[in-house]
């Protein structure tokens, strides 16, 4: 039985693209869009960390389960976030948003306290009640409305760069990024670097701006990059067409990855098949959970998983348009962009477009905080496209969840019949 | 719509024009990851995914169970077992943690010594060492070659970095007594000598393979391609040995080996009716269960030794005079004490006591002088054919490893003394089993048949396959078999030369040798080889016995070494195999005559004494 949104032309004709566009154009859109593509991708990425990290977790505890009951109960955290943060109004938010970018900087900077633990180089974790949080993957969350809610400030004077960078970048996001940097996490810098510009980007600050400061970071970054070896060596790996096999100084995980991904071909060993996954390509589970779905789920997993977060970006441009909120408008571009440049980072160095920078895919790889923390992120842009006007009267105008549950269920009294 | 393009602040784009294009650089950006993965997961996947198969594929040979080797009652001569090396990473051992009386409690080496020996019954101080000399590698061998069993019970102790290596070891439950004849296997795998090389390719069987997909930790990918070629395990070998005999006939050369204080011995049992070879026992041995050998050891002297036959010979040569009618059995001989023939002065070990004796008396006390009066009368062909046909100098059919084939002079190449002593055992050679063969031609009734080691094989799918016998080759006839055995039974009587060789309640038949033992080394004469060859019961013979004694220091004579052990086990093969004993006696042979008695069937004066061989020079040519 399909159910495609069918729409009657003049002629009599029946046009299921045009459906599709209709139904588009409707206020709650991006709404289920979003709903949809976070559904998909946490569970896709639940299957997958399941998958992916059985072996190495049956290695290490003699459960293949550990890891993935670890993931689920984060998972479960943060769908009650998300539901929580997607009903609270668009003004709590603008309220929150500077004492949340304080608590932000302040978990930061517990990081150098003692409660902070390094993890393979990286100062980046505090251990509260047992539990590892990373408070930048908050931090996210914290710049992106404290962002939205700056810049919605000034507004008015947006044309000025002095209004645009403080306070918005000078102190706030610069106190976040320069502490996290301190904690070596060069990732999660680049993610917030790409917020905050993002969203001023978003937020209409001239071009100009941009192009002096993508020239001065692309010196920068050529700087720094010829000064460490290992720079150099993750930069050779990836351009310099030296990784023919994984024994080649700093290709093993490009290779791997490319193994994986060679392995699945068109359509998959199926899942669970995956080979790499047998303690040869590192962080199967984390940053290259993708080559394990490529490897397992084939193409069409990969494709799927990457046209998810297309979905997520189209969804944040139609909130925009849609939307006459200049704090809604901005927060969906802020988080957008931290969602799909993550994405694009993690994806592009699993395929091998980008050097191995070490992020994980949002919403999909296994790590408490990064799930808790975009499924946050995703319940403020599901508020978001509540507040889109019409929506909230298109959504209210349904049946209870309830009502809507029982509906498939076929009515005792019509089964007595 | 038109409205919210136009900006509303100066110098300030609106966010709509800018979302629309990040949206376009990000379908831009995913278009080009799309097209990545279109790349890497289709169009390039194939050779990629060969490689990366390649990389994690292993392969690993599955050794090919070697086979059997049993007797002919299918005792086990020589099997495989599978053993085990217990190996150690001390590193982690020393982290080897107990819980006493409820504390975990850190044992380390110590401990991990004391609750392996308490299994293995190692020396656990020996352990302790083992591991404190390894301190801080990764891996050594703890304790060489355990039963699966034990390292099942050391497995379970669950002592940290206890592993093992299987292994699998030939094993020979006879030990020695077995060992020359078996030959021995070391841990290389490789045969070394006896049946164990005589049979090696059918024995080694063919290896198997198995080849699978290893993860990073060495793990077998579970989920990964596989393929196994099983190993084809090698055939078992059935002997016609009868390992307690074998062992007896062992016990009893290394007795006498040792009270005569002589350089080896040894003896051959053999059914003379189809050449089935029941024991072949030399000593000195070696311990099969030492996993050092040297080649010096490791060599069967029974196949490969080479000797004088000595008074074995002269049962040739008189088979030949009885079978060419030269003689009967009681052709009266008059010996000189000494015989000059080619330039030499042959005499006898001793000088006769009755120079007066017939055809059945010069074989029964081994006269050489008398052997030379009739044997000279054979043409040198037809004495060299008999030679050659009772097994003398022929090819070593058997294929026993470094069997010699012996050496009988053409007579082309005759000196001229060399069909003289040829015709009582001297200027040729050849192997005990050889002169067991001219023995089995006449207990056999004349039929000579080739010796055989092997029964059959068990084929790939367990059939039993068995060797051919020989069909035997008549040699002599029956009735010179018949005479031959009577004279021969005379040796093992009270009066013969070998008294030592009789078995109560049997009637046996054999020959002394005591054969001047070339030294090889020295390159002359030196020491004896002291033997007998007999067969029993001599009515019906079922067994062929030959024993040698080589280089004895205390004693020399054939009778008084070699007898008691032919004794000893013909009795107890006889008794073993149910051997009826004798109901008959010998029949009465003449072996002397009185020269002054009339000779029968020639004219009235004639006397036996003038009718006798007498030494009457060199024969005409």
């Amino acid at each position: 039985m399909t159910t495609w949104p069918v729409r009657r032309e003049e002629g009599g004709r029946e046009s299921v693209v045009a459906g599709i566009g209709e139904r588009l154009k409707s206020p709650v859109a991006p709404y289920y869009l979003l709903l949809g593509a976070t559904t998909l991708l946490v569970s896709i990425g639940l299957v997958m960390v399941l998958s992916a990290s059985s072996v190495s977790s049956y290695q290490k505890d003699g459960s293949s389960y550990t890891v993935f009951l670890n993931q689920l109960m984060f998972a479960s955290m943060g769908i009650v976030l998300c539901y929580v943060a997607s009903r609270v109004p668009i003004k709590a938010w603008k309220w929150l948003a500077p004492w949340g970018m304080l608590l932000a900087i302040g978990l930061q900077a517990l990081v150098f306290s003692p409660l902070g633990t390094d993890f393979q180089g990286n100062r980046n974790w505090i251990r509260v009640l047992g539990f590892s949080i990373q408070p930048s993957e908050f931090g996210k969350v914290a710049l992106v409305v404290f962002g939205a809610a700056v810049l919605t400030r000034k507004r008015r004077v947006l044309g000025r760069i002095s209004h645009v960078l403080v306070p918005f970048v000078i102190p706030g996001a610069a106190v976040l990024i320069g502490l996290v940097l301190a904690g070596h996490d060069l990732g999660t810098v680049l993610i917030l670097v790409a917020i905050t510009g993002g969203m001023m980007f978003g937020a209409g600050v001239q071009a100009r701006y941009f192009v002096v400061v993508a020239a001065l970071a692309a010196a920068g970054a050529g700087y720094m990059a010829v000064g460490s070896a290992n720079r150099m060596e993750r930069i050779q790996a990836w351009i310099g067409d030296i990784c023919v096999n994984p024994d080649v100084q700093g290709c093993f995980q490009k290779v791997h990855a490319e193994y994986a991904l060679a392995d699945g071909g068109w359509w998959g060993l199926g899942l669970g098949g995956s080979r790499e996954k047998w303690g040869l390509l590192p962080e199967p589970h984390n940053d290259f959970i993708l080559a394990i779905i490529g490897e397992e789920l084939g193409l069409p997993g990969t494709l799927t998983v990457m046209l998810l977060f297309v979905v997520i970006a189209y969804a944040c441009y139609r909130i925009v348009v849609t939307s006459k909120d200049f704090f809604v408008r901005i927060a969906a571009c802020g988080i957008m962009v931290w969602l799909v440049a993550q994405a694009m980072l993690n994806i592009g160095s699993v395929i091998g477009m980008l050097p191995i920078i070490g992020v994980p895919l949002p919403l999909v790889s296994s790590g408490g905080s990064a799930l808790v923390a975009a499924l946050i992120g995703m319940g403020i842009l599901l508020a978001l496209a509540r507040s889109l006007p019409g929506a909230s009267a298109a959504l209210r105008g349904r049946p209870s969840l309830l009502r809507r549950t029982l509906a498939v269920v076929p009515a005792p009294r019509l089964r007595r019949r | 719509m038109a409205s919210a393009r136009r900006p509303s602040t100066p110098g300030v784009v609106h966010p709509q024009r800018r979302m629309r294009f990040m949206l376009f650089g990000i379908l831009i950006v995913f278009s080009l990851f799309a097209a990545q993965l279109v790349k890497l997961q289709g169009l390039d996947a194939a050779s990629v995914s060969a490689a990366a198969i390649d990389r994690r594929l292993h392969e690993v040979t599955i050794p090919a169970s070697r086979g059997v080797i049993y007797d002919a009652k299918g005792v086990a001569l020589a099997e495989s077992v599978e053993r085990r090396n217990i190996t150690a990473d001390p590193t982690a051992v020393a982290t080897y943690t107990k819980r006493i009386d409820g504390e975990r409690v850190e044992v380390g080496y110590a401990g991990a010594a004391e609750d392996i020996a308490a299994v293995t019954g190692a020396d656990p101080s020996q352990l302790e060492q083992t591991l404190q000399a390894s301190h801080g590698k990764r891996w050594t061998w703890l304790q060489k070659d355990v039963s699966p069993q034990t390292w099942q019970q050391v497995k379970a102790l669950a002592i940290p970095g206890i592993y093992s290596e299987p292994f699998v070891k030939r094993a020979y439950p006879l030990g020695a007594s077995m060992a020359p004849l078996v030959g021995w296997v070391g841990s290389s795998g490789m045969a070394a000598n006896g049946v164990e090389l005589m049979f090696e390719e059918m024995l080694t069987g063919e290896p198997g393979s198995t080849t699978y997909e290893l993860g990073g930790r060495g793990e077998i990918i579970t989920t990964g391609t596989s393929s196994s070629v099983p190993a084809v395990p090698g055939e078992d070998v059935h002997l016609t040995i009868d390992s307690d005999l074998q062992w007896f006939t062992y016990d009893r050369v290394a007795a006498m080996v040792q009270q005569a204080g002589a350089l080896s011995g040894y003896a051959v049992v053999m059914d003379p009716r189809t050449g089935d070879i029941l024991a072949a026992a030399s000593y000195p041995s070696f311990d099969p269960a030492d996993d050092q050998q040297t080649s010096k050891s490791l060599r069967n002297p029974l196949f490969e030794d080479v000797y004088e036959p000595g008074s074995t010979s002269k049962v040739i040569t008189a088979a030949a005079a009885l079978e060419e009618d030269i003689v009967d059995l009681e052709t009266p001989f008059v010996l000189p004490n000494r015989l000059p023939r080619g330039g030499t002065r042959f005499k006898d070990a001793h000088d006769p006591d009755n120079p007066y004796v017939t055809f059945a008396g010069v074989l029964a006390t081994s006269s050489n002088m008398g052997t030379i009066m009739y044997g000279e009368k054979l043409p040198d062909e037809v004495l060299y054919d008999y030679i050659k046909d009772f097994g003398m100098g022929r090819e070593a059919t058997l294929g026993f490893p470094g069997q010699s084939a012996g050496l009988v002079p053409h007579p082309d190449t005759w000196s001229a003394t060399s069909k003289y002593t040829m015709t009582f055992g001297q200027g040729l050679s050849s192997t005990m089993l050889q002169q067991l063969g001219v023995f089995q031609t006449v207990a056999n009734d004349g039929v000579y048949v080739e010796p055989r080691l092997v029964k059959g094989t068990d084929d790939e799918d367990g059939t039993f396959v068995e060797e051919p016998e020989d069909t035997g080759e008549r040699v002599i006839s029956s009735e010179t078999a018949r005479e031959l055995t009577s004279i021969l039974e005379y040796v093992p009587s009270a009066e013969g030369t070998a008294p030592l060789a009789a078995v109560e309640g049997y009637r046996v038949a054999g020959k002394t040798s005591t054969a001047d033992r070339y030294d090889p080394q020295l390159k002359k004469y030196s020491g004896v080889t002291a033997g007998f060859i007999g067969y029993a019961p001599a009515d019906d013979p079922e067994l062929v016995i030959a024993v040698a004694i080589q280089k004895p220091t205390r004693g020399k004579w054939g009778g008084s070494l070699a007898g008691p052990v032919f004794s000893e086990v013909m009795r107890y093969a006889l008794t073993t195999r149910g051997v009826q004993p004798s109901t008959t006696t010998p029949p009465e042979v003449p072996l002397e005559y009185d020269p002054d008695a009339p000779a029968p069937g020639e004219g009235p004066g004639v006397t036996l004494g003038d009718i006798a061989v007498k030494d009457e020079g060199t024969p005409e040519k």
